[in-house]
């Protein structure tokens, strides 16, 4: 069971106690948990590689997610910041549904032994990770300004509503990285920069031109944080339906025979 | 007049017609994506065939299921010209600020968001010249020994020798006995002379006098198979390709830029530049 892909149902078993014991207060054994669960995560991923290498492994997104969220967001899970928790959430809800909807049943295709496709596969996962941690940051901003407002006090919003930008920034740059290697992949694989058989691409791109939107926000003076912030969340949540949806499965009951 | 150019150029130039844009251009694709899922046959031509064929054709004849990508047409073009005014008016301000900036490094990255743009104009330019020009001859079927001749050109192609490798490992179970690679040997010739022998291969085409092979099909898949050994390639003459690619790696460029100053090199609040 160890060097299989199925270790994904342990690391998402781990996800839950660290969470557990994150709502607890208890840190030490939350932060325990939740690394062990990024490596048995880690193992689960390079064993879903190893079973498809070269070719990539089709529709495995929300098995690697949970893993660049948490590797991405191991700086604040360890200074112990705030949004830990909400990012321990998130972590366990997109293992869960990984674990209940696995779209892992498809097999790879000969063009997609390419160093382009493993990269726009990748890259797409960290600039969706970004975006989930910067709405996450976001959605927590907003919270601390509705509780300041009622004991009257007035929260530093300029530095917090920076670091969601750069979480977006980051992410940004990853998904327009993520989009090139498309383009050169489509274009050795078929001689064509954009596959018209896949709809997938049509909101890949609706997503960077909502992102660019985003980052032309600054450009308003007009424009709150707190805009920001909303449209943070709001993206994380555009992301989720449109990108993260499409790559789920049927609802499957838990299958033990691995054990 | 010009009082009339000026705010005419202003208008086009203005960060909320880019806004503007940016949600339009969202809520477009995202209608079609839903109709590119339901209607996948009325889009699929578009990978083999010019935008006005496509246009007259399917595109005309399901305007319910299709109008979202002549919209996207619309709105792209007016991103484009936004683009163009809004980056050229803040070059020639960078430019006319440049006393200010104490740093040449710190100058030159100023312009990476504005390389970034004008990039992209470059992108959509490759691809507006490569669904209005590009020649795409599809189903271009080889035997070993056989040949076919280039579309618009005096050229033949032959196919020399087809080497399929088959997977015979045991970690890939699904490609067990499978296909997983190939070299297909062409010569391309005029009248019987070789001109050039290229090796063409699933995700490595060939170029050839402005035209490029790829392979879309290949048989026997399985090992052992008595199936006629074949090779299905697509030719394509794209001019947009290189303007494409070029915007592409200049996109990148700048972006790098955009990111090196990001984190590196942001001046803080009050400092000089």
């Amino acid at each position: 069971m160890l060097f299989t892909p199925d270790i994904f149902y342990l690391a998402a078993f781990l996800y839950v106690l660290s969470w557990v014991a994150a709502l607890s207060g208890r840190q030490r054994v939350c932060l325990l948990f939740f690394v062990a669960g990024l490596g048995a995560n880690l193992l689960s991923a390079i064993c879903r590689y190893s079973n498809t290498w070269p070719l990539l492994p089709m529709f495995q997104g929300p098995f690697f997610l949970p893993l660049c969220i948490g590797i991405l967001s191991l700086g604040t899970v360890f200074k112990k910041k705030a949004e830990s928790i909400y990012l321990f959430s998130l972590i366990c809800f997109l293992a869960l549904i990984a674990v209940f909807f696995p779209g892992d049943f498809y097999l790879p295709f000969l063009q997609s032994a390419t160093v382009f496709s493993h990269a726009f596969f990748l890259l797409g996962m960290i600039a969706k990770a970004c975006f989930f941690i910067a709405s996450i940051h976001g959605g927590l901003q907003l919270w601390i300004k509705y509780r300041s407002a009622k004991v009257s006090k007035k929260p530093d919003s300029t530095k917090d509503s920076a670091l969601t930008t750069r979480w977006i920034v980051w992410g940004f740059a990853s998904w327009t990285l993520s989009m090139f290697c498309g383009e050169i992949w489509s274009y050795l694989g078929w001689g064509s920069p954009v596959i018209w058989d896949d709809a997938s691409i049509m909101i890949t791109m609706a997503m960077w031109f909502y992102y660019a939107f985003f980052l032309h926000l600054h450009l308003f003076r007009t424009w709150s944080p707190e805009t920001r912030y909303y449209f943070a969340i709001l993206g994380a949540i555009l992301v989720l339906i449109f990108n993260f949806y499409s790559e789920m499965g049927k609802f499957q009951r838990l299958d033990f025979q691995w054990l | 007049m010009v009082i009339a150019l000026r705010k005419t150029w202003n208008v086009l130039g203005a960060v909320y017609f880019t806004a503007i844009l940016f949600l339009m251009l969202f809520i477009d694709l995202v209608a079609g994506f839903l109709s590119l899922r339901s209607h996948p046959n009325l889009f699929r031509p578009l990978n083999d065939i010019r935008f006005f064929e496509w246009a007259n054709t399917y595109g005309a004849g399901n305007l319910s299921d299709t109008a979202w990508f002549f919209v996207l047409l619309i709105l792209l073009l007016l991103l484009s010209i936004n683009t163009f005014v809004c980056t050229t008016n803040r070059v020639f301000a960078l430019c006319y600020n440049r006393s200010y900036f104490t740093s040449r490094i710190r100058f030159a990255l100023r312009f990476s968001p504005h390389i970034m743009h004008y990039a992209f104009l470059v992108i959509l330019l490759g691809y507006l010249s490569s669904y209005l020009l590009a020649s795409n001859y599809t189903n271009n079927i080889l035997i070993p020994g056989k040949n076919v001749q280039i579309p618009e050109s005096d050229c033949r192609v032959r196919l020399e020798s087809l080497d399929i490798q088959y997977y015979e490992g045991d970690r890939l179970l699904f490609l067990k006995k499978r296909a997983i690679d190939l070299k297909a040997v062409l010569l391309f010739m005029i009248d019987e002379s070789v001109i050039q022998r290229k090796i063409v291969s699933v995700n490595r085409p060939v170029w050839f006098k402005g035209f490029s092979v790829h392979v879309k099909d290949f048989a026997p898949k399985t090992k052992g198979s008595k199936r006629q050994p074949y090779i299905n390639l697509n030719i394509k003459r794209d001019p947009g390709m290189k303007f494409y690619f070029t915007g592409t790696l200049i996109f990148v460029v700048g972006l790098f830029m955009y990111m090196y100053q990001w984190f590196f090199v942001r001046v803080k609040k009050g400092a000089t530049v």
